[in-house]
C-alpha cells in the first residue's frame, strides 16, 4: 500500500512542478533545495489532494514541515487511513 | 479560445501585480491560452518599486493588475455607512499605483475591477444595493481611460455563479480566494482582451436570411408575411439584427449569403419597416440558388479577405455542416433562439469605440463595398494594367503626424503578408519619433471609387528600413512598388529589418529586389 502511495506522490510532484523528478531512492531529498518555491508547493498540495481525494490538514501546510517526498507520503498515508480516501 | 493563432505565443512575458495568490490555477491556465513558453512574473502588491520587480515590469509584454478589495481593506465590505463614499486615501492610492506602473512599463495593462461579493453581510442583512465597489470601479475606469482596460470581474463572477466563484479553503490557506472555475473565466477573458489588443480577429460576418434575419421563408411566404418586428416571435430576429448592427459599428464587415432571388432580398433590405440592417450595411450580397460554400468562397474573393477571417451564421444544420466540412477555416454558427453568443467572441471587438475609430471602421466597410464596384469595373478590362489605370489610383507618401500613430500601430500589428514583420505599439512609435534619426511615413491611397485612407507605413532609422507595412486591402495594385520607388528616390537605405510572420517570406524577396544593395537584417 505504502509503495503505491509513494509512486503516486513522486509522479504528482513531477507533474505539478514540471521540474522536480525524483526516483524512489530520493525520498529524503530536500524539496526547497531542488527548487520548490511557495507557488510550486501550492500546486503540489492541490494536485495531491485531487489525486488521493483527501484533504491535508492545514497544520502540515508549511514548506519547512513538508519538505521531503517521504514526509508527504507519511501525511497522506495517515489521511487515507483516517478519511478512507481512495488511495492512488 | 478565439481559434486564431497568436503571432508569437512563446516568450510573452506577463507581469501580474496582485494582493492575493492566483495559483495553483493561474499559470497553467495562462499557458494553455497564451501558449507554452509564456513567462509569468508575480509582483506582490506594494513591492513593484523593488529593483527586481521594476525590471520585470520593464520586460513585460502584458501587465495584469488584480487587487482584491477584501484583502486590501477588509472593513470596507462590512461598512455600515449608506453613502458608499470612497474611503479617504484609497482613490489616491490607486492613482499613485497606476502612475507608478505606467512609468515603469510600456505594456498594456489589463486591470480587474473590484468586487464585493465576498462579503457575507448580505446573507445577514439582506440584499440592498451598496454602491461602494461600483464607485471604486467607476474611478478605476476613468483612471484607465482608453489606453488600458478594466475587466469586469463582477460580471465574470456572475457568469460563474457567486456560490461557485470562491474557494474558502484556498482563501484561508494561502490567500487564494477564487475557485478554479472563476480563474478559468478570468484567464479566458485576459486572452480575449489580449486578442482585442493585438487585433487577432475574424473580420467578416456572413449572414443567412430566412429564419435568421427574419422569420419565415421569403420565396414562399412573400415579403408581407415574413416575421420581423418588435413583438413576440418576430422580436428574436430584430434583436439579432440589433446585435449584428452593433458588431458592424465596431468594424465587422457584413455579407449576406442566401438561397433566394436577389431582388426579393434587396426589396426586404430596402423596404421592410422592421429591418434594422439596411443595404448600405452589407458589403457583399451573394443571393442565388447555388451552394453556400461556393458562395462564401465568392464573398471572400470579392472582398479579398481570407476564409479564416470569416464567420457564417445559418439556421440550417445541413448548411452549417456543409460549410464546416468544406470550408473548415470558416467559423460556422448555428442560429437559434438559445444560440450561445460566445461564438461571436472570435471577432475580439472593443467594448468601447471612440468616435474616431468608429468612423475609421465605417470607412473600412465602405472600402469593401467600393471593392465590389472595382470588381465590376475589372470585369470590363481584360488587361489588368488597363484596369489599374482606369482606377486612377493615387498614392501619397508623406511624413506621418502623431494623429496617425494609432492607425500605423494597428497596421503594423495586423498586417501579416506585405510587412517586414516589425510591430509597434503607439507608445513605441511615439518614443521612436522623438529620435532625429527616425523618419516615419504614412502611405495613403485613393481611387475613383473611394478613399482607402491610410493603408501603409514606412519607417527609416538612419540608413536602415525599420518598418514596411501595407494592408491586405491595398494588395494587387503595385502600391508596394510605389513605396519601394519612394525609398530609392527619397531615403536610400543600406539594409532592411526583416522578421518572419509565417506569411511574409515573399516580402523578404521583394525588399531585396526592390532595394538593390540593401542587406537583410533579421530582427
Amino acid at each position: 500500500m505504502k509503495e503505491t502511495v509513494a509512486d503516486t506522490v513522486l509522479r504528482v510532484i513531477g507533474e505539478a512542478t514540471g521540474t522536480i523528478h525524483l526516483t524512489s531512492e530520493q525520498m529524503e531529498e530536500d524539496l526547497p533545495a531542488l527548487g520548490m518555491d511557495s507557488i510550486l508547493f501550492i500546486r503540489v498540495v492541490v494536485a495531491l489532494e485531487e489525486a488521493f481525494s483527501i484533504e491535508i490538514p492545514d497544520e502540515y501546510l508549511l514548506m519547512t514541515e513538508l519538505n521531503t517526498a517521504s514526509k508527504i507520503v507519511d501525511v497522506i498515508s495517515a489521511q487515507i487511513g483516517k478519511t478512507g480516501g481512495r488511495g492512488a | 479560445m478565439g481559434g486564431l493563432p497568436l503571432e508569437s505565443p512563446a516568450g510573452l512575458r506577463v507581469a501580474v501585480l496582485s494582493n492575493i495568490t492566483l495559483e495553483p490555477y493561474f499559470a497553467p491556465l495562462m499557458e494553455s491560452h497564451f501558449g507554452g513558453g509564456t513567462l509569468i512574473s508575480r509582483i506582490p502588491y506594494g513591492e513593484h518599486r523593488e529593483p527586481a520587480y521594476a525590471q520585470e515590469l520593464k520586460n513585460a509584454g502584458l501587465l495584469v493588475v488584480w487587487l482584491n478589495l477584501e484583502a486590501l481593506a477588509p472593513d470596507l465590505l462590512y461598512s455600515e455607512s449608506e453613502s458608499g463614499e470612497l474611503p479617504a486615501g484609497l482613490p489616491e492610492l490607486l492613482q499613485e499605483l497606476y502612475k507608478g506602473l505606467r512609468s515603469a512599463s510600456q505594456a498594456k495593462i489589463l486591470w480587474f475591477s473590484f468586487e464585493d461579493y465576498a462579503s457575507e453581510l448580505p446573507a445577514a442583512v439582506g440584499r440592498l444595493y451598496a454602491p461602494l465597489a461600483d464607485r471604486l470601479n467607476l474611478a478605476l475606469s476613468e483612471m484607465l481611460g482608453d489606453a488600458d482596460a478594466l475587466i469586469d470581474l463582477k460580471r465574470l463572477i456572475a457568469e460563474v455563479g457567486i456560490s461557485r466563484a470562491y474557494d474558502q479553503k484556498g482563501k484561508y490557506r494561502w490567500n487564494a480566494p477564487y475557485s478554479k472555475g472563476l480563474m478559468e473565466a478570468a484567464v479566458r477573458e485576459l486572452h480575449a482582451q489580449w486578442c482585442v489588443e493585438k487585433g487577432l480577429t475574424k473580420k467578416c460576418l456572413v449572414l443567412d436570411c430566412d429564419n435568421v434575419l427574419w422569420g419565415g421563408v421569403l420565396s414562399e411566404d412573400g415579403i408581407e408575411n415574413i416575421r420581423l418586428g418588435s413583438e413576440g416571435r418576430s422580436r428574436l430576429y430584430q434583436d439579432f439584427q440589433r446585435f449584428v448592427l452593433s458588431l458592424y459599428r465596431r468594424g465587422v464587415i457584413l455579407a449576406v449569403c442566401s438561397k433566394n432571388d436577389e431582388e426579393d432580398v434587396l426589396a426586404v433590405f430596402r423596404g421592410h419597416s422592421g429591418m434594422l440592417l439596411r443595404e448600405e450595411h452589407i458589403a457583399c450580397f451573394q443571393v442565388n440558388w447555388g451552394d453556400k460554400p461556393g458562395n462564401i468562397r465568392r464573398i471572400a474573393e470579392t472582398l479579398r479577405i481570407g476564409l479564416e477571417s470569416m464567420v457564417f451564421v445559418d439556421d440550417s444544420p445541413t448548411e452549417v455542416e456543409a460549410v464546416r466540412s468544406m470550408l473548415p477555416e470558416v467559423t460556422a454558427v448555428l442560429f437559434g433562439r438559445d444560440m450561445p453568443y460566445e461564438a461571436f467572441s472570435c471577432f475580439h471587438l472593443k467594448r468601447f469605440v471612440s468616435r474616431e475609430s468608429a468612423a475609421q471602421a465605417q470607412k473600412r466597410n465602405e472600402t469593401y463595398r467600393a471593392d465590389k464596384n472595382r470588381a465590376q469595373l475589372r470585369a470590363k478590362y481584360t488587361e489588368y494594367a488597363a484596369y489599374l489605370a482606369a482606377l486612377e489610383t493615387r498614392v501619397d507618401i508623406s511624413a506621418a503626424d502623431p494623429l496617425t500613430y494609432n492607425r500605423i500601430s494597428e497596421l503594423s500589428q495586423r498586417t501579416n503578408r506585405r510587412t517586414n514583420g516589425v510591430r509597434y505599439t503607439v507608445p513605441q512609435l511615439r518614443e521612436r519619433a522623438s529620435s532625429p534619426e527616425v523618419r516615419l511615413y504614412a502611405v495613403t491611397v485613393s481611387d475613383r471609387f473611394s478613399d482607402l485612407g491610410l493603408v501603409g507605413a514606412i519607417e527609416v532609422e538612419g540608413e536602415v528600413l525599420t518598418l514596411f507595412s501595407l494592408s491586405c486591402r491595398a494588395l494587387g495594385r503595385y502600391i508596394e512598388n510605389k513605396m519601394l520607388e519612394f525609398l530609392r528616390r527619397e531615403r536610400p537605405v543600406s539594409g532592411f529589418l526583416w522578421k518572419p510572420t509565417g506569411k511574409n517570406e515573399d516580402m523578404q524577396k521583394l525588399l531585396a529586389e526592390g532595394l538593390p544593395g540593401a542587406s537583410c537584417i533579421e530582427a
